[in-house]
């Protein structure tokens, strides 16, 4: 306990529980590998059939992340830095794809181009539903530069185009690789899209290996192989993200000068609406199609029944979740030390694991030393837990910062012992970090497919796992209130990230 | 490099109006600061000398050639004017060599010949060429960064508060080091600050800025000792203001009859006088024939350097003074004293 010095013991406990749960997908693929042996792993990894899922898994995972980092850095460089009529209308527009779940644009884009399959299809679903995830961070990076830097360069004799590339852009790459990551991970774990789509990945084949055989060696193998490549993705993105990172003055600094675009406005403004277009209006406008088809009739009452246990399950594991990563992100603030920081990064590391390899190792588990708690709600919170916990430190660990230790301090110099501290200093403080980590894992929750699928108690139908079970069933019209409901619970997710994304830039 | 004129500059932001109205001579060669409190418009004004901003009306020119005017804009990138920032922005991802370099032609680079020699202008040691930005003093950064804006030899450099932001220990021995720069490379200058020392003992021109107008231009020590107005004497330095009555070449005040510095039509005026212009003795010490002023000692206050010395003249109590006097003479309250005046007295107002 010496390496906390001053940490209330039940939060030292409580974290490294918590790490350790993180860390239970991680302990799955060692033990599965360790299970099969040497030989037996080499035979099924080294084959034909992985092989060709390694190659459609990489392709569509490096044209994906391609594709949404030139797209998002082209859109938010448009909103951001540009003239562009209505920057204010757009930049909402172009974050709310994010809550449209993948597997719900794959629907909306089959059900209006039925042909629409393969490599091509799967790209550009994954493009369409995650390159806010790197406009985000690029627009914030964009607002975030000194323009001290830009007008240094142009001064020095450098064109528009030349400045870009030599100056904007090195300033960009964190953000840039950050989330070009994402995309990476999100793909690598996208599951109900590409059932939809007809393609197949790592993904798609374990699950068909896990309905087929329930937790097989060779779907395990390829568990194996996907989170190797999850963690290839995690390193190259810590190896070359790193390097001198931008500093901002102490002055605020003045705000950019926007590009005038004149003659460019047309293209541009076409170009952002055809991409709002194909990522929001494609999915809503065919989820409406199918909804007026379908009348009143599909708004049955086991529609409602499955909102309901949504939600309910949802603030469970928000509630749940945020509770748990508290005393970690505390630890990681406030006792920054060798132990919190390598839980942190654990937790981390863990967090790039797919949903579905989550899954297939508490299946495992629970089936093979915890039988009482297989199938239970148990199960499924710890689920969301490893799975979510990543986003909630993050926003926790901002809430708390705003919170400074000298205020702690002060509080405990008069006389207030460390909870009494804890619950009316740091907590009320931090209330906003929390609120937007619980209302994350809310969103997240209520949209999760693949644990919910493997992990939910025999009856348990959230929107989701019904939505994909009529879409499976190519029931469009029944499936339509569902993706609707999805859409509908998930639309704040855009005004928490817009609001993160200016925060992060400082204003 | 030519002069560089910039003439009836306007400029608002929004409502709020920045320039309003400015002209600006830099001869070729010189070194100018541009002097005023912050919000003058000075750091807009700069700018758009720069090509960073355009100005709502006037003009800019360097020598025979328009940069900026009406239907003219010449954009900063061809303008060949250096430029240092407030805080250095030295490019965060690239090392000290390769900021310096960044605008250097392929051929400049091989050779390291310019390199070598800008290095040497500011001081720095070539073990430092590796270095990024976060890893050098503030007084480093602003050295590389002036290496940077005089690599390729640009006829104008613009220095927007350069020193502002570093410790007062570091802030003179770096603002000697780049005056002693840009001397070797003869180059004309135009520093902005709202420092009256750094002003006054870096440039050979000053121009000083109120609300977006030019209050007056002129040497340093024309504009410490010949304030135009009130403000502009009370803004460079300690002044002593007082009322008096003009008679052809000379002012009649509580200090007597003092020349002036300027002619003026007679009547009721004031003016001021700086702080250091006048002199005090013990009464009895002074050796002056003329009839002398009087008066008592009010409070001193000790700086090390030299004392201020509050007084309270015989003739006026109501009026109060305050002298800059040698450090070691030591003047207890109540001390009465007897008041010269050296130079000339400014009128600043009526």
């Amino acid at each position: 306990m010496s390496l906390f010095r001053g940490a209330p013991p039940v939060f030292v406990v409580l974290a490294a529980a918590v790490a350790l749960l993180s860390l239970v997908p991680v302990a799955f693929i060692v033990q599965s590998l360790v299970q099969a042996g040497p030989a037996r792993a080499k035979a099924l990894i080294w084959r034909p059939r992985v092989g060709e899922l390694l190659l459609n898994t990489g392709l569509l995972t490096v044209l994906s992340m391609a594709a949404c980092a030139v797209l998002g850095t082209a859109c938010a460089f448009l909103i951001e830095r540009t003239t562009v009529p209505g920057a204010r209308f757009w930049a909402p527009m172009l974050v709310t794809p994010l809550a449209v779940p993948a597997f719900v644009t794959s629907y909306g884009w089959v059900s209006v181009v039925p042909g629409i399959d393969g490599l091509f299809g799967a790209t550009l679903i994954m493009t369409l539903a995650y390159f806010p995830l790197v406009l985000l961070p690029v627009a914030g990076a964009l607002r975030g530069t000194d323009p001290a830097w830009e007008e240094q360069a142009r001064s020095l004799g450098l064109g528009p185009v030349r400045t870009f590339r030599r100056v904007t852009l090195p300033q960009l790459r964190p953000a840039l690789l950050g989330g070009s990551l994402l995309v990476g991970l999100h793909t690598l774990a996208e599951f109900g899209a590409f059932q939809n789509l007809g393609f197949s990945t790592f993904t798609t084949a374990i699950y068909e290996q896990y309905q087929s055989t329930f937790a097989s060696t060779a779907g395990n193998m390829l568990a194996v192989v996907l989170v190797v490549c999850c963690l290839v993705l995690v390193a190259a993105e810590f190896g070359l993200g790193r390097g001198p990172v931008a500093r901002t003055g102490s002055g605020s600094p003045r705000p950019h000068r926007r590009v005038s675009l004149g003659w460019w406005n047309i293209p541009a403004v076409s170009g952002l609406v055809a991409v709002v277009g194909a990522a929001l209006g494609v999915p809503v406008s065919s989820v409406v199609h199918w909804l007026v088809l379908g009348g009143r009739a599909v708004w049955t009452s086991t529609l409602w029944d499955s909102a309901v246990s949504t939600v309910a399950l949802a603030a469970g594991a928000a509630l749940f979740t945020t509770a748990l990563a508290f005393p970690a992100a505390y630890l990681a603030v406030r006792h920054r030390g060798r132990v919190s920081a390598v839980a942190e990064r654990v937790s981390y590391v863990a967090g790039a694991v797919p949903s579905l390899v989550v899954g297939l190792a508490l299946v495992t588990l629970t089936v093979h030393y915890v039988k009482p708690i297989y199938q239970t709600y148990v199960t499924l919170f710890i689920a969301y837990v490893v799975l979510l916990l990543p986003r909630a430190l993050v926003s926790i660990r901002s809430g708390l910062t705003q919170s400074r230790v000298e205020l702690e301090e002060a509080s405990r110099a008069l006389g207030k012992s460390r909870l009494v501290t804890l619950a009316r200093i740091t907590v009320p403080l931090a209330s906003p970090g929390l609120a937007v980590a619980a209302t994350l894992v809310f969103l997240a929750a209520a949209t999760e497919l693949t644990a919910t699928l493997m992990l939910g108690p025999t009856g348990l139908r959230t929107l989701s796992t019904r939505f994909w079970s009529l879409s499976g069933s190519i029931d469009y019209v029944a499936a339509a209130p569902y993706a609707a409901l999805l859409i509908v619970i998930s639309l704040p997710v855009t005004f928490f990230l817009l609001q993160q994304s200016r925060r992060a830039a400082g204003r | 490099m030519n002069a560089v004129t910039a003439a009836g500059l306007a400029k608002k932001f929004g409502g709020v109006t920045a320039l309003a109205g400015v002209d600006v001579d830099l001869p070729a060669g010189s070194t100018t600061a541009l002097l005023g409190p912050s919000g003058c418009g000075k750091t807009t004004l700069l700018r758009i000398i720069a090509g960073f901003e355009k100005p709502d009306l006037g003009t800019v020119s360097v020598g025979s050639e328009m940069i900026t005017g009406p239907g003219i804009w010449k954009p900063a990138e061809r303008r060949s004017i250096g430029y240092v920032a407030q805080e250095g922005a030295l490019f965060p991802h690239l090392d000290v060599r390769r900021n310096i370099e960044f605008a250097l032609s392929r051929q400049e680079r091989r050779s390291g010949s310019r390199l070598a020699e800008l290095l040497d202008l500011v001081s720095l040691e070539s073990s430092q060429l590796q270095r990024f930005p976060h890893e050098l003093s503030g007084g480093q950064q602003q050295r590389v960064a002036l290496a940077r804006a005089l690599a390729r030899r640009p006829g104008l450099v613009l220095l927007d508060e350069p020193f502002a932001a570093l410790d007062a220990g570091l802030r003179s021995g770096t603002r000697d080091l780049v005056a002693a720069a840009l001397a070797v490379e003869k180059v004309t200058t135009l520093l902005v600050t709202h420092d009256q020392q750094e002003a006054l003992s870096f440039a050979d021109r000053v121009v000083v800025m109120r609300d977006g107008r030019v209050v007056q231009t002129g040497t340093p020590r024309e504009v410490y000792s010949q304030p135009a107005n009130r403000w502009s004497a009370a803004f460079l330095g300690d002044a002593v203001e007082l009322r008096g009555t003009v008679r052809g070449d000379r002012i009649s005040c509580a200090l007597g009859l003092l020349p002036l510095s300027a002619t003026c039509p007679d009547g009721e005026v004031t003016v001021v006088l700086r702080p250091e212009q006048l002199l005090i003795d013990r009464m009895g010490d002074s050796s002056s024939d003329e009839a002398p002023v009087i008066a008592q000692v009010v409070e001193t206050r000790y700086f090390g350097h030299d004392s201020v010395v509050g007084l309270r003249l015989a003739a006026d109590p109501e009026l109060r003074l305050t002298v800059r006097t040698a450090a070691d003479v030591n003047l207890g309250p109540g001390t009465r004293v007897t008041v010269r005046v050296r130079g000339a007295a400014t009128v600043v107002g009526p």
